[in-house]
Order: structure tokens, then sequence, then C-alpha cells
């Protein structure tokens, strides 16, 4: 059957309509397969710089410290909880390393001592990292916490940061911890 | 004319003193959230320099309970001062809303009661039509129009494409012949007088406070003036002569022409270098005078004159000082230089604008900056060439310095969006050789060395050690074998070179068309102050105080120090010594030996992360503030 012009035409905006629906319809399907992607910090391209702290577009930034316990050696002179040259051990504020006193320091046993983080109080700016980092285990590592994230479209801190620390990624890969130190190689 | 719409009636009185209660409120919650937002931003609890202070003088002073108290209290409020003003913002938020919301409810019922029908005339109703027309093309007029508004907004505002079409535009400009307004201001005398102090002895320095604007130029240091070439040392290592040809040369070893001396490789060949001094009383102190801008860059000296630079993030500046009596001759304002940004790239503060040291080669001291403004000077000042290199994306700020050889400037420029190698002419700027680099941002700068008939210029940066050909710039080996953010240059020593960084190792290679490993360890690295080798003695310096003695054969440890303060400074071998100044300021004079043997530890009296600088029987040395003259 010979078809006229106008039925042509209608007939391609069926078809395109169609492909549409189809195409968004795949879209949101494989969305909804793959979950969404989340902002998250590489610990191990993490300089420390502290714009994690001043950059987030949340106040207190959404950055926070997480302590990786696996790593911890609970050491008693914790280069993330004292000042460099501390001379002594004790949780006066002229020893404490981080500014806003977000690290409490508790007694496990001689001479171990454990380190948690106060989420409310930490403000992301990594000293204690670096710390620990430079004289310990690196068990302080720096995450985006994502119950306080509000997942911008283009992360502020992402935009500041120096080493390119920042990345999305897949929902089930929500943090990103840096296993033990390997020795270096050759 | 009948109307079917009715007008409600409202409480015109009532509603009317809502609308000022809430507005006014909804006012006095809007500044104290605003007052409070700047308070915020302006409390620093990252970084409060009082209580740093605070705790620095506890450090001196331990046993002081009061002060511990003080610190203590400080610290409190500090805390209770941010966390208290960010709920106040918050809940000043939830409150200015609801007065914005209460406010806006009364006005439109005091607006809504006061409103009357209209009454629409005959004619009125004639032009209602047309009125409804011109109505609708304004509309969609007005809708095109913010359409067009946002699209350009979005465009211009597009941080990549932006940036993208200014460096586009910048490189397009830039034009090497360009001269840029380099302004050469000769200095007020008053104003020498007054930065001049010559400060002999403690007795001296009493009757200088007492009338501080009085020049003091002592008739010894004016004979203390040196007219002679100064002889190369016997002790110092020589370098190799090749084909003719030696570098560093005998006019480059008489000076002290770049960052760690002539060919940056951490030598000094001058002698009678002093070794007792002290900044607070004055001993043997010759001259001291305040730099105009701070900078990170150590001095560099040829004949009579000594140069350094100051930068901020809106001036840069090249200084040339008479070494014999600390006269500033001229300063050089670098400015103007075709492609230069508008605004200087973020750095950090112990990094700064002007962290790369200059050089020289006897005829122009050449000078770059962390904006990427390069420029060559004449002894008098004046601007031979300038240019600007490009915006390096460094996330510290620019650092690794100059070096000369021969009619090149090198220039080592490792960067995060590109990495090269270049060689600069020095009469004009034009760039004699380019070879670009696969590596990470580096801090660390070139080193011109001798190895096996071939000059080269040795670079360190993630992941590689490499050398080049320096009439060339031909890759003649590379070896990966470093890491991280590379601060300390290598060093080079009876044809081994070393090379290191924290979280890293320390690596002695064999150079060569296959370079080799010889030895490895991961003991003592360092960040920022690079190593220096005398005979089989490396030397490598920690920047948390560790200073340590390898046995560069075999990668032995011979000896290790450690010292209250860190090291930013690179140690110089010197007399056969190694002069190493600690961030307080206590140079640590020690015997590049087998066994540590510690000579003298003068104190300066003034903080420096610099490099110092050498002349015959005299050391220079730019503090934090000032630059300092120390002989006998």
């Amino acid at each position: 059957m010979k078809k006229d012009r106008r039925e042509f035409i209608n007939t391609c905006f069926r078809f395109a309509a169609g492909a549409s629906i189809i195409g968004v319809a795949g879209v949101l399907a494989n969305k909804s397969v793959k979950g969404d992607y989340l902002w998250q910090l590489d610990p191990t391209k993490c300089t420390q710089c502290g714009r994690c702290a001043t950059s987030c577009v949340v106040t207190p930034s959404a950055v926070k410290c997480i302590h990786v316990y696996d790593m911890c050696g609970y050491c008693d002179l914790c280069g993330g909880y004292f000042r460099p040259n501390v001379k002594n051990l004790s949780t006066g504020a002229e020893n404490m390393l981080c500014p806003t006193g977000a690290i409490k320091r508790t007694y496990v046993e001689d001479p171990y001592f454990k380190y948690e983080i106060i989420d409310e109080l930490c403000i992301g700016c990594g000293k204690c990292v670096k710390g620990c980092g430079a004289f310990g285990n690196g068990s302080l590592q720096l995450q985006v916490s994502h119950d306080l994230c509000v997942n911008c479209n283009e992360c502020a801190i992402a935009r500041d940061c120096p080493s390119d620390a920042f990345k999305r990624v897949p929902l089930e890969e929500a943090y990103q911890f840096a296993g033990f130190k390997t020795n270096k190689k050759i | 004319m009948n109307n079917k719409f009715k007008l409600r009636k409202t409480n015109q009185f009532l509603w009317r003193n809502i609308a000022i209660v809430a507005g006014t409120f909804s006012f006095i919650i809007c500044m104290l959230v605003l007052v409070n937002y700047i308070q915020i931003n302006r409390i620093d609890p990252v970084n409060t320099e009082l209580i740093n202070s605070l705790v620095q003088r506890l450090e001196e002073n331990p046993n002081d309970n009061q002060l511990r108290e003080q610190i203590r209290e400080m610290d409190l409020l500090v805390r209770k001062a941010y966390f208290t003003n960010q709920w106040q913002v918050k809940a000043g938020g939830y409150l200015l809303l609801l007065g914005v919301i209460v406010t806006a409810i009364a006005l439109q019922m005091f607006y809504a009661g006061k409103q009357k029908l209209p009454e629409v005339t005959e004619s009125e109703q004639e032009n209602i039509v047309l009125f409804k027309e011109k109505a609708r093309e304004w509309i969609g007029l007005g809708g095109f129009g913010l359409v067009a508004i946002t699209l350009l907004v979005a465009f211009l505002t597009h941080k990549e494409l932006g940036n993208q079409f200014t460096q586009a535009a910048l490189v397009a400009q830039s034009t090497p012949e360009e001269k840029s307004d380099v302004e050469v201001v000769e200095p007020i005398k008053e104003e020498v007088k007054e930065e001049v102090k010559v400060e002999k002895a403690a007795e001296e320095v009493k009757k200088e406070n007492e009338k501080p604007a009085e020049p003091v130029v002592e008739d010894k240091k004016e004979e203390a003036v040196e007219k002679k070439e100064p002889e190369i040392k016997k002790e110092t290592p020589a370098p190799k002569v090749t084909g003719g040809v030696s570098y560093p040369t005998k006019e480059m070893m008489a000076n002290f022409p770049a960052f760690r001396g002539a060919a940056g490789q951490g030598v000094s060949y001058q002698k009678n270098i002093p070794t007792d001094w002290d900044g607070a009383s004055g001993k043997n102190v010759l001259w001291k005078v305040q730099v105009p801008i701070h900078a990170y860059n150590s001095p560099v000296i040829w004949g009579d004159k000594l140069f350094l630079s100051g930068a901020n993030a809106t001036q840069r500046e090249v200084y040339c000082y008479d070494r014999n009596n600390g006269k500033l001759l001229w300063t050089a304002k670098v400015e103007g230089i075709a492609g230069s940004p508008a605004k200087s790239p973020e750095v950090t503060p112990d990094t700064g604008h002007a962290a790369s040291t200059l050089t020289t080669d006897g005829k122009s001291v050449f000078a770059i900056f962390a904006n990427g403004d390069i420029t060559a000077l004449d002894f008098n000042g004046k601007q031979k060439w300038a240019k600007n290199l490009g915006v390096p994306h460094n996330h510290y700020g620019h650092s690794s310095s100059l070096l000369v050889y021969q009619d090149k400037l090198i220039v080592q420029y490792d960067h995060k969006k590109s990495a090269s190698l270049m060689a600069l002419s020095t009469a004009n700027g034009d760039e004699l050789w380019s070879t670009k680099r696969k590596v990470r941002v580096s801090w660390a700068s070139p080193v011109i060395a001798e190895i096996g008939g071939n000059t080269e210029v040795i670079l360190a940066a993630d992941p590689c050690v490499a050398s080049y050909d320096v009439n060339t710039g031909k890759e003649l080996w590379k070896l990966d074998c470093i890491t991280g953010e590379v601060g300390p240059s290598v060093a080079v020593g009876d044809g081994i070179v070393f090379a290191l960084n924290e979280y890293a190792s320390l690596v002695a290679i064999k150079p060569g068309a296959n370079p080799e490993i010889l030895w490895e360890a991961y003991d003592y690295l360092s960040d920022v102050p690079s190593p220096v080798i005398s005979g089989d003695n490396l030397i490598i310096v920690t920047s948390y105080g560790a200073v340590v003695c390898y046995d560069a054969k075999s990668g032995e440890i011979r000896w290790e120090q450690e010292f209250g303060s860190g090291f930013y400074a690179s140690p110089i071998l010197a007399n056969g010594d190694v002069y190493l100044l600690d961030r307080e300021g206590v140079m640590h004079i020690f015997k590049a030996d087998k066994e540590y043997q510690e000579i003298a530890a003068p104190a300066l009296g003034e903080k420096s992360d610099m490099t110092p600088a050498f002349a015959d029987g005299r050391v220079y040395i730019r503090g934090e503030k000032h630059l300092y003259c120390i002989g006998k």
C-alpha cells in the first residue's frame, strides 16, 4: 500500500516518540541497576593540605577523619593526637594536635591507648592524618561522610583539591580506605 | 459598572502590625546571622597563631604552669567561639526563614484588604486588547532575553572553557621580544641608612639602639672590601676537566652563583669561612639589613654583588646588595611581562611566590617566580629580557631554582599540566632546546655534573631520576626510583648520583646508558633539604632534625645525629666542613668525616629556612626578615 506524505511523517514521529521512550527507560533502568555515584576522597592521593576543612559547602565540612582501627598501633605517643616534640603525654590543650579537640584518648592497657574521633567536632583539617601518616601506621584517614555530604554536582572540595584526590565512586564503594603500607619497591 | 467580584475584608491594623513586628524581627536576625557568619570566617581554629606561639613559648619554658593554663583557656575559648557561632548561624537561619514567611503573609493580607476593584472606562476597555498584545510581545522578548543572558553567563562562568580561552589568549599575546616595564628603583639614601645596621660588638649595638637612624658603616668593613680575586681552596673537591671544558668554571667556583653553589652541587669553594658568631649580641655580624619582601629563595653572589628576590601576590622584585656593606644598590620590579597572568596563582605560605633561587653568570642575573615570569637583568638592574613560561600548575608554588651553563639558562619546569626541562638563551631568552618529561610536579632543582665525559643536567621528580645532555637536552638516562612530592635535589660524587625523597627511599645510582641502583636505604629520608657528598661521606639531612652520614660506596650508616630543630636549608660543604642551618637559625658546623665531630653551633637569633651563601671569609644568611653578613 502506498503511503502518502502525511502518513509517512506521522509514522516517523511515532517511531521517534517510541524510540525516545525506550531510550529514557533504558537510561533510567541502567542507572537503577548500576546505582548512584558519590564523591569520595582517595587517601593514597591526599596530601592533607587542609582545604577539605575550608572548601566544603557544608559547615563544618562533610569530610571527617575516620579511624581505621585495624591499622592502628594504639600507641601511647600517637603522632595523630600529640603535637610534634611534645614533652608530656597528657590530654592538655597544649599537647594536642587536633585544633578542635575532636580526638578522644582512652587508656586500654599499658602501654596502649585507644583514639576515637568525635564526628561533631571534627572539621576535616587533616592535621591528625598528617601526624599519623608521618610517625605512625596511617590509620587516621580523611573520608567524605555520606550522611553529611550533600553530593553537589560539582564538589567544591574536588575543585580546590591540589592533588586530585576527589573522585566519584559507585554507591557500593562509598568509602575508600588505604590499606597497610607496602614495602617500597625499586 | 456592575461587578460580580467581592473584596475580602481583613483586619488591616492587625496585619500591618504583624508585618512590622515580623519584618523588624527578620531584619535583626538577618544582621545577627551576618555578623556571626563574618565572625566564623574570621575564626580559624586550625591555625590559631596565638595558641601556636604560646605553645612554642611553653616548649621553651616547660615549667611555666601559668602559661599552660593560659593556653588551655585560650584553646577552650576559640573552640567555644567557633562552634557556638556555627550553632547560632544555623538557628538564626531557621528564625529568619520563619520571620520572612510571617512578614510575607502579613503583607499579603494587609494589601489584600487595601485592594479596590478598578473602574474601567470605555476608552480603557478599547485599549485593553492592544495592551494585552503588547504585554505578550514584551513577555516573549523578555523570555528570549533571559534565556540569552543565562546562556551568556553559563558560557562566561564555565571554568574550564574560561581557562582554556584565557590560556590561549595569553600564549597568543606572549612574544619574547616584548619588553616589560622594569623599574629600577634607586634606594633613597636615608632609607639605606636606616636599614643598614652594622653590628660589630655588643657595645656598639647598644649605641646604635640609642640612635637607630644613624648610619653605621665602619671603616673596618670598608677595609674588608675584597678587591682581589678569591682563590680556590685546595681542600675542596675540584671538578673534573673533560675534553678541555670544565664545569663549574673557575669563575663560578670563585663566586656562589646559584642555589647550593656553583652547579647546584652543595659545595662552596671559598676559604676562611667563619665558625663563630652570635646574632643576638652582634658578635661577628658585619651587617644586617631588612629585606623588603619576604621570600624563601637563598642569596647568590658574584663579585661584590649579592642577589635576592622577594614576591607576594601582587609584587615581584629582585634586589641587589653590596655584599661588603649591605647597601641595597637597586631594586628591579618585575611587572608588565607579556603573557603574565593578571592574578598570581595560589601558593602555600611555606613556599610563597618566589621560592626559586636566582642564578647569575657574572653578566646577568636571572630570576623566576611562581606565576611563571622569568627575567634577566644586567648588573645595574636593567632588564635584558623577560617572558612568561605559562602559569605553573603547582599546588604549593613553583620552587625549582635556575642554573646557568655557558650561554644557557637551565629551567626545570615540572608542573601538573606539563613537565619539561628547557634551556633559554641567556642573551635574549629564546628557547634553545626543550625536552618534555613524563613526570609529576617537582620542587627539586637541577644539578649539573660531569659524568663520564658528558656534562649532564640531573633532575629528580616522581617517578624517576633522569639525566639530560646540557647542550642538546637529549635524555641520556633515566631510572624509575623515586616517588611522591620530590623536594630534595640530587647529589653527585665520584660518578655516583644520590637521590632521595620522603616516603620513598635513598638511592645510589650508577649512571650510564643502563643505570643501576648500587644500594638503597629507607631509614632516613628528606622532603626538603638536599644531600651533600664529601669524599665517600654522604650527608643526609631530614626536615625533622636527624642528620646521617652514609658510606657513599656501601650505603652503611657511619653516624647519626639528632638535633632539636628541623632543617629546611640544604647543607653546604665549605672548608671541608658541613654548614647546616636549622630552622631556628642555628648553624651546625661539623666535620664531613667518618666520625661525627661538631666544630661549632653559632646562632643567628632569627629563624631561617634558606640555604646560606659563602664568600671568602664571609657567610651570608637570609633570615625570616633580615639578610646577614657574617665575618671576622
